[in-house]
């Protein structure tokens, strides 16, 4: 199966309180925002591919 | 079962048969993001195109000679790799697949094939008890395979099929697959085509249920929309927070089913008084099922007080999809 493509990973922090709040990715070559939510299809799939140690996410700016 | 067979009294039909068709966009004849696109994405709304390479169209529905505003969905498999797949999938969320609990689904759809189809052609209904997420991944259950190869022509013909037992009490989601597997190659006309999607409780098929292109959309958009700005349009979505940066809101035009990702495209300009600065690309934070927050900073432009303006074809897409 084609496996669904993300680069360029990184946390986005919440400006009011310093705490992750996002992800910036780039999806199949879209520039997406992830929220941190499970039920977020675009989130699981970041879960599944930093479980199988295939994706990592850099810290934020 | 055509809806002559269930005439109640005096011919008038049954009161209680309801919206039958759980599926939305069962008639494709919404597609929001565009009318060609590839695998792992949604280009027809709400179906999900996954497999192996393949080339997603929206094509006019069969018979038609002009654009009559009916729709049909090609998938072509595209991908060299022997013995592959190309399927689409539509997974409904917990709210709507809970009314299938403890009770059989019937699954019936129009189907034809290209004219250099090969390999097998199945549709399936899926429940997925572990996750609200896709029926293809997860702890999933195939309720009901059906192989309509053999009986598959380059003529639209209807195809229906029944799951031999009941949906569990404690499936999260359900949903359906057309699979095109055991298939290989890139010629245009190995492709399977459908229209008419209909997934319905009980163990018949009736007709397929028309819904106006209104009420189809904004089904649609409780997964996915699209905001557009057009040109010489300007709209203030926030002002300066001071020792910040611009934060603004964009509500959403329907309740999103979860959180949603979001993606623009487009100039975002900073104006103060007498001055316009184009920025970097916005940053989106607090997304919700109601809207979502944009944030920028401006790297020039106006230092004093200041609007964030949205213009020139600025587009935001909020997608919630399972």
């Amino acid at each position: 199966m084609q496996k669904i493509e993300i680069k360029n990973a990184k946390y986005i922090k919440d400006v009011d309180t310093d705490k992750n709040s996002s992800i910036e990715a780039t999806f199949q070559g879209e520039k997406v925002f992830v929220p941190l939510d499970e039920s977020n299809r675009h989130y699981a799939e970041i879960l599944k591919q930093v479980e199988a140690k295939t994706l990592t996410i850099a810290d934020a700016d | 079962m055509a809806l002559s067979k269930i005439q109640g009294i005096a011919g008038q039909v049954t009161p209680n048969l309801g919206r039958r068709n759980m599926l939305i966009n069962g008639d494709f004849q919404v597609w929001q993001r565009g009318t060609s696109g590839t695998v792992n994405s949604y280009t027809c709304d709400r179906w999900y195109g996954w497999g192996y390479q393949q080339a997603l169209s929206r094509q006019l529905a069969d018979g038609t000679t002009e654009n009559n505003g009916r729709f049909s969905l090609r998938v072509q498999h595209n991908d060299g790799t022997a013995n592959q797949f190309s399927s689409i999938a539509q997974t409904l969320e917990t709210s709507d697949a809970a009314k299938a609990r403890g009770k059989k689904l019937t699954f019936s759809i129009d189907v034809k094939k290209g004219s250099a189809f090969t390999g097998n052609l199945t549709l399936q209904i899926v429940t997925r008890t572990d996750a609200e997420g896709t029926i293809n991944t997860g702890t999933r259950q195939v309720l009901v395979t059906e192989d309509i190869t053999s009986s598959l022509t380059t003529s639209m013909q209807r195809f229906t099929c029944t799951t031999t037992s009941a949906v569990s009490q404690s499936a999260k989601v359900v949903g359906v697959n057309v699979n095109h597997t055991g298939t290989t190659g890139t010629n245009a006309n190995n492709y399977f085509q459908v229209e008419r999607a209909q997934l319905e409780i009980g163990e018949e098929d009736t007709d397929f249920e028309h819904r106006s292109y209104a009420e189809e959309l904004s089904a649609c958009q409780r997964y996915f929309e699209r905001q557009h700005y057009p040109a010489n349009d300007q709209v203030c979505v926030s002002m300066k927070w001071s020792g910040y940066g611009y934060m603004g809101h964009i509500t959403c035009m329907e309740v999103k089913r979860t959180e949603p990702t979001v993606s623009s495209t487009g100039i975002v300009k900073h104006m103060g008084q007498a001055s316009f600065s184009n920025t970097v690309s916005p940053t989106w934070q607090y997304m919700t099922p109601q809207g979502v927050g944009i944030y920028s900073t401006p790297t020039s432009g106006p230092t004093g007080d200041a609007v964030l303006i949205l213009s020139e074809g600025f587009t935001v897409n909020i997608d919630a999809e399972i």
